[in-house]
């Protein structure tokens, strides 16, 4: 089935090492859920990329939302770029090869993908760029408000494990969900992965939930939950992200 | 110019065995400036070619075709899609038995379709620089083999623009590019086994 399923993450290496480490990580810090495939080294198992492997892995990873390929290096591209041409003509205009980092753009980009994001946006969010839509983000979305002030008491702060845990929950409601690292800060998009990393709130900040929408005193009880909890993470492995 | 079977498979065995005989030079070449692996790539992309591209089976352009599809299928580095795009386009462009216009045609539909492919331009230390002035000795009648290279030697002062070897800046300086060099033995494959003409 890869009707429901959310945007596919593809990851190319050179390196077959580094293309199952950044599978690995990508796995740990969002999840089984989003379908995810990777591929390195030549048809020999040496350093480099392989079309085939490469078709092969689409195949494992797709999704009718379509799939987000993740590289390393020039010949990742553009082997990447071969095995798309090679796709069904159905298909083509669904693969997006990422401009972005492999292991920093895969997790931006399986974030993205795991709330449910389109195709661009989980692009955009590999590539570290503003989701596209935030412009419909208003503050006055129908129904209730609601707002609390959280300490954020995670060594680390909100740094990226943190962060993806934050936006991945706020994702799963329908209000819409801003904070801010301090008072009198920006107020951020909750759901966007980009955004709450780019904050960089260490330990210590304050932090501010505001959330309208049906379930926005749910939404906030939540959020809060998570931030006390020290992200639902032992204090002796948080101190080692 | 009729291209039969056999010379098709001439053809090939030239290409291949001129790939095989060089394969450590130019993975040597590609140690210098790139990721070393060059000569080792062509060398079982033309494998692959020996084994599963069989001349016999059809016409020029659907064997040129076949060539560059394995080429990419097999390569596993950059010069697989490239190399491969450059025998696609030939198979796709030209007629089962070609003249001289054909082949200047195909052969400058093959460059752009490289160009757009490697994001590239002539003068940026690869390939185009052996195949554009090898096209247009082509065109002009002149010594193509000698065009080529002679024009692969003039790569080793150029400064890499685009691949791994734009990572090394001006210390890609003073080395010959590898996939110059390798254009440079098809071509010279291609010209003796197919004529100068």
């Amino acid at each position: 089935m890869t009707q429901d399923r959310p945007v596919g993450i593809v990851v190319v290496s050179h390196s077959p090492d580094v293309a199952r480490g950044t599978a690995d990580m990508v796995r740990q810090m969002v999840g089984e859920e989003v379908p995810l495939a990777f591929c390195g080294g030549n048809s020999e198992g040496g350093l480099g990329t392989d079309v085939p492997a490469i078709m092969a892995a689409i195949d494992d990873a797709w999704s009718d939302l379509g799939v987000a390929i993740l590289v390393d290096l020039g010949g990742a591209e553009l082997n990447s770029e071969m095995a798309v041409e090679m796709q069904p003509a159905g298909r083509q205009s669904r693969i997006v090869i990422c401009d972005a980092p492999i292991v920093e753009g895969a997790v931006l980009a399986a974030t993205e993908a795991h709330g449910g994001g389109a195709l661009a946006d989980v692009k955009r969010a590999a590539e570290r760029c503003l989701p596209q839509v935030e412009a419909g983000v208003t503050d006055s979305a129908p129904g209730a408000s609601a707002t609390a002030e959280v300490l954020l008491s995670h060594p680390a702060g909100l740094h990226a494990r943190p962060s993806v845990k934050l936006t991945k929950l706020a994702k799963t409601y329908q209000s819409v969900i801003k904070v801010s690292a301090d008072s009198g800060g920006e107020w951020i998009d909750a759901k966007s992965i980009v955004r709450v990393m780019g904050a960089k709130a260490p330990r210590g900040s304050l932090l501010h939930f505001r959330a309208t929408g049906e379930d926005a005193d749910d939404a906030i009880a939540a959020l809060v939950a998570l931030v006390e909890s020290d992200f639902e993470e032992a204090s002796a492995d948080a101190t080692k992200s | 110019m009729t291209v039969d079977a056999d010379r098709l498979r001439k053809l090939i065995e030239a290409m291949a065995q001129s790939i095989f005989a060089h394969a450590d030079e130019l993975t040597a070449l590609d140690q210098a400036i790139g990721d070393g692996d060059h000569g080792l790539n062509m060398k079982r992309g033309f494998e692959a070619i020996l084994r599963d591209v069989d001349p016999a089976a059809a016409p020029l352009p659907d064997t040129l075709k076949s060539i560059g599809m394995t080429l990419v299928m097999s390569v596993g580095g950059a010069s697989g899609p490239l190399f491969g795009t450059l025998f696609m386009t030939l198979g796709k462009e030209l007629p089962p038995a070609p003249s001289r216009d054909d082949v200047v045609r195909a052969g400058e539909a093959a460059i752009a379709a490289i160009k757009a492919r490697g994001k590239s331009e002539v003068g940026q230390k690869t390939m185009l620089d052996v195949l554009r002035p090898a096209l247009d000795a082509f065109a002009a009648s002149e010594d193509v083999v000698q065009a080529a290279n002679q024009a692969a030697e003039a790569t080793v002062p150029m400064k890499a623009m685009r691949g791994r070897a734009s990572f090394l800046g001006e210390r890609s300086i003073g080395h010959m590019d590898p996939g110059a060099r390798s254009s440079a033995l098809l071509i010279a494959a291609a010209t003796d086994t197919l004529g100068r003409s």
